[in-house]
């Protein structure tokens, strides 16, 4: 459950910082944009995780959907933390 | 086999569309409002501040308005049907781009805040402009 939780939450994470850095006439463009592309990292991370892991595929691939959205979106963040910081450095 | 087969599939797979999250993470702040620095693309006028210009009110004369403020950056005079306009810019975009620095980022051009005071032929405040420019 708390996998669940904790991607819930960096979705919105990287949904405020999309929104907040946005011009408002282009904010639900870009926001669907950014929730299609996190959802396709998302699957493609679980793809990959049940790929390595031992254990029937199917049943891995649902368990790890629920932490790959999660890393999807700290990719998502972690790109735009790099290129807001690096101005700064 | 079936499971190898999977394994070089889902690495071909993954590797791309993480490069992809990472870059589209990146893209709001292309033109955008960073929140760490939010006046990091922004050149000021050398005694403006945002909380000064805050104070600005349409009731003020030039003379106040340069008091509070100081001198603008630039003073541009223009006359729209027949009326004498007088504009005030205190900020200016680009800051981050004539930085020697920004070439070696990713990104070159955030948002920059504009404030605009336009006077009449008077004196008198008849707009002031603030506000995040995304260009």
């Amino acid at each position: 459950m708390y996998k669940i939780i904790a991607s819930g939450i960096l979705l919105i994470t990287s949904l405020i910082l999309t929104i907040i850095s946005l011009p408002p006439y282009e904010q639900g463009k870009f926001v669907l944009m950014s929730l299609l592309v996190i959802i396709a990292g998302g699957t493609a991370i679980g793809y990959f995780i049940s790929s390595w892991t031992k254990g029937f595929m199917k049943e891995k691939f649902k368990e790890s959907l629920k932490s790959s959205f999660g890393i999807s979106c700290l990719i998502y963040i972690a790109g735009y933390l790099f290129a807001s910081i690096q101005g700064l450095i | 086999m079936k499971k190898t087969t999977h394994k070089i599939l889902s690495t071909i797979v993954v590797i791309p569309l993480i490069g992809l999250v990472f870059i589209f993470g990146q893209i709001p702040l292309m033109e955008g409002y960073n929140v760490f620095a939010p006046y990091i693309d922004t050149e000021f006028a050398e005694d403006y501040s945002p909380e000064l210009f805050d104070e600005i009110t349409s009731d003020l004369s030039m003379k106040d308005v340069i008091s509070i403020v100081g001198e603008p950056l630039f003073i541009h005079q223009d006359t729209i049907n027949g009326q004498i306009e007088i504009k005030y810019i205190y900020t200016n975009d680009g800051c981050f781009g004539r930085n020697e620095k920004s070439n070696r980022f990713t990104i070159g051009d955030f948002a920059w805040y504009r404030s605009v005071i336009t006077f009449n032929k008077q004196g008198e405040i008849t707009h002031i402009d603030k506000g995040w420019c995304y260009d």
